[in-house]
């Protein structure tokens, strides 16, 4: 275990050398990759998501390729189609989505025919090309990126689509501060760059590793009524989800909840999950799966809103325990 | 459970029920301080065999209650923020693996090392901190209750002591009416200015003085009108004190008045050395009036009662009056029968029945027994110096005791005599009436 935070720290620390602030979203980043799941980052041109991408895969040596987005961009151009050789026949050209880390930049300015090749990629982890299935490399990551501001012309992800990411992380402006650091990291003649920490196959040994993290009852209860909550029907629902809400969290929403959770303790230093790694993982892991219905969505209703709620309204323990 | 785990928790569970033994004698202790509560305030009399109470439930209680592991396990992860290690190891001790191996271990490690005790009895105190309300609710409730009502009764008695006097110098007035026509319209008013409450006591007893000293004035006559006029002098001055003794006391406590009224009734009923002196009873007294002699009757009854003294006092004032010089007759003559004493001022020992015993008291003289507030009992009727009254005792002696209360059967007589005192008789009928009742009298 001690191997396992410490590697996570060190590569926090690589990544923390050329991405200025975002602690936290970094830390998200690295859990998701432990949890085996995939990444939406929503955030404004220009704050570093590609960069974080980048940095990421330099500091896990891992293959890294980027696809931009564009609405003339084809499923044959993520995933690689077969060409005739010289020798006339046929062979698998790959796409960029055969790398470990991907960017996919600007998800939503490609097609849906286009956006669900690249997210069938990403559930089954591999590819078919004129019937012959191709895996992908483990680990396999993806990194989304999707600019909230220019809505014309996008191809926003369906709801089906939206649940296929472990975590949707939303990257807010820099602070001062955190601006004139990244005017002196950028600007200076010496570049900082991070060093290799992690490999594929380290990644993947942790990934089981992080599996095996017991989780009480009570905890695995207090998820799943978490979870339930975001349900306008349920018994657990608060009445703002019961006013706001049209579809709740689907059951992929509790796996990230407790595989996050998992990766969570692991890094505390703890071999047990506690609710409090449950509530961290609970605004990332539920924020893209709840969907609002059409008052919520009148009302701009913003779903980190209705999570808090939830965490506010549903007890840790459903029933207290008795005092001597 | 693996040894070692199940060894930590069992002292765990020991340290709880220790702890919970505790929290419970405490919290019992605050529930019986109701008991002692309710007894300090309405005297119960309970022994101090229920302070074992607390310590037998709170026994009972931490020993029999169950305790479930899985609880024990929850409460001290919430409450030691052991971040749910306690659960989890308690769920998955049955696996293997290095995970779970490296999670009891940590689990051992940190319940060994925590300070069980104050996180735990901290987490009772709300409890007994709710506890310690209700005794305080009680006893601030009581303490209200209580003094809500002695207030009341301390009210109630002073007003009953008002009402008492202002009767009392309405009724002297009533009397006074054809003998000091100006006197008795200046008692009158005072009586009813004291019952209707217009007038403060310290007022009336100066009004009283102020008659008294009238009455000084206009003594010049004849001797037989000083005569008169010194019984109402001495009347007027013992309203006056009593009045004055009702404000004393009145405002002192409740309970100090109530001693006052009944410290002479039942005393002198079984002991028979009350201090209020019976009349001596007087041969030849047949030619009183009726009402005289009703008048001493009741104080046969009760000589304890205030009220009883005053109507003699006044009754005689009444008669000596009335009757001119026929009072002097009393003067120096001896007793007979049952009852009465060697010399007209002093009484025998006995009780309140009249002539029983002797008495180092004189009539009128202050006595040696004190009430409560260090105000002097007088001994009711005149002294033999200055008062030469005649007084019969009719009454049916100690051997057949009323079995009316004194105080109900003065208020039926009261109620019945109101309306024939309050009768005015026109000026003009006064002269034919009293020759009217002097020719019976005569005839008689």
């Amino acid at each position: 275990m001690d191997d396992f935070r410490t590697a996570f720290s060190r590569a926090k620390l690589e990544i923390s050398k050329v991405i200025v602030g975002y602690e936290e979203i970094i830390e998200q980043v690295l859990i998701a990759l432990f949890s085996g799941g995939h990444i939406l980052l929503e955030g404004l041109p220009g704050l570093g998501k590609t960069l974080m991408v980048k940095t990421l895969a330099d500091t896990l040596d891992l293959t890294f390729s980027r696809i931009q987005f564009t609405p003339d961009l084809m499923p044959s151009d993520i995933i690689g189609t077969n060409i005739m050789g010289q020798d006339r026949s046929f062979h698998f050209q790959p796409g960029p989505i055969f790398a470990q880390i991907i960017l996919a930049d600007e998800i939503n300015r490609a097609t849906p025919k286009t956006q669900s090749a690249l997210l069938e990629a990403m559930q089954e982890h591999t590819v078919t090309v004129s019937g012959t299935l191709h895996r992908l490399k483990e680990p396999f990551f993806v990194m989304a990126t999707q600019n909230p501001i220019e809505m014309e012309g996008t191809y926003p992800l369906p709801e089906a689509q939206l649940d296929r990411f472990f975590f949707k992380l939303k990257l807010n402006f820099p602070t001062k501060q955190e601006l004139t650091n990244i005017i002196d990291r950028t600007t200076n003649p010496i570049v900082p760059k991070a060093e290799k920490i992690l490999n594929g196959e380290t990644i993947e040994v942790k990934k089981l590793e992080v599996r095996g993290v017991p989780v009480a009852t009570p905890v695995k209860d207090y998820a799943v009524r978490l979870v339930l909550a975001t349900h306008p029907d349920s018994e657990y629902s608060t009445p703002l989800v019961k006013r706001y809400v049209r579809y709740g969290v689907s059951p992929r929403g509790v796996q990230s909840l407790i595989l996050g959770a998992k990766v969570k303790a692991l890094i505390e230093g703890r071999f047990n999950v506690s609710f409090s790694d449950i509530k961290y993982v609970t605004k990332p892991a539920l924020r893209h799966r709840i969907i609002l219905n059409f008052e919520g969505e009148a009302e701009d209703i913003n779903t980190d809103e209705l999570i808090d709620n939830i965490l506010e309204e549903i007890p840790e323990l459903e029933n207290e325990p008795v005092k001597p | 459970m693996k040894p070692e785990l199940a060894k930590t928790f069992f002292k765990i569970k020991l340290k709880i029920r220790f702890i919970s033994f505790i929290n419970w004698i405490i919290e019992f202790c605050i529930y019986f301080s109701i008991i002692y509560i309710i007894d300090y305030f309405f005297r119960l009399n309970i022994g101090f065999n229920y302070l074992l109470l607390p310590l037998v439930l709170a026994l009972i209680l931490s020993v029999l209650k169950p305790i479930k592991d899985k609880d024990i396990a929850l409460i001290i992860d919430k409450d030691l923020d052991l971040k749910e290690r306690v659960i989890t190891t308690l769920e998955f001790q049955q696996l293997e693996g290095p995970l779970i191996s490296n999670l009891i271990a940590d689990t051992i490690e940190r319940l060994k090392g925590l300070n069980l005790k104050n996180v735990y009895s901290f987490k009772f105190r709300k409890r007994l901190l709710y506890a310690g309300i209700i005794p305080l609710l009680v006893l601030f409730s009581l303490f209200i209750y209580k003094s809500i009502q002695s207030s009341r009764n301390l009210s109630i008695a002073e007003e009953s002591l008002i009402n008492e006097r202002g009767g009392e110098i309405v009724s002297l007035a009533q009397q006074l009416k054809f003998e000091r026509p100006e006197i008795a319209k200046r008692l009158e008013s005072l009586g009813k200015k004291i019952k209707e409450k217009k007038v403060s006591q310290k007022e009336s007893v100066a009004t009283l003085d102020k008659i008294t000293k009238e009455i000084d004035k206009g003594s010049n006559s004849s001797s037989n009108a000083r005569n008169v006029n010194s019984e109402l002098k001495k009347i007027l001055e013992l309203t006056t004190n009593k009045l004055a003794m009702d404000t004393s006391s009145s405002r002192t406590s409740q309970e100090s008045s109530q001693q006052s009224k009944d410290s002479s009734e039942p005393k002198e009923k079984t002991d028979g050395k009350g201090n209020r002196a019976p009349m001596p009873k007087e041969p030849g007294s047949d030619s009183q009036t009726n009402n005289s002699s009703e008048m001493m009757d009741k104080n046969n009854i009760s000589s304890s009662e205030r009220g009883g003294e005053i109507d003699a006092n006044q009754k005689k004032t009444s008669e000596s009056l009335s009757q001119g010089g026929s009072a002097e007759k009393g003067i120096g003559a001896k007793e007979k029968g049952e009852g009465t004493g060697k010399e007209e001022n002093t009484v025998r020992e006995g009780g309140s029945l009249p002539g029983k015993g002797e008495r180092e008291n004189k009539l009128g003289e202050e006595t040696k027994r004190k009430i409560s507030q260090g105000t002097p009992q007088f001994v009711p009727g005149l002294s033999k110096e200055e008062g030469n009254i005649k007084i019969e005792i009719k009454g049916l002696g100690k051997n057949i005791p009323s079995s009316i209360p004194a105080v109900e059967r003065r208020g039926v007589k009261k109620s019945s005599e109101d309306p024939l005192t309050k009768e005015p008789i026109p000026p003009e009928y006064r002269d034919t009436i009293k020759l009217y009742f002097e020719r019976l009298k005569g005839e008689r």
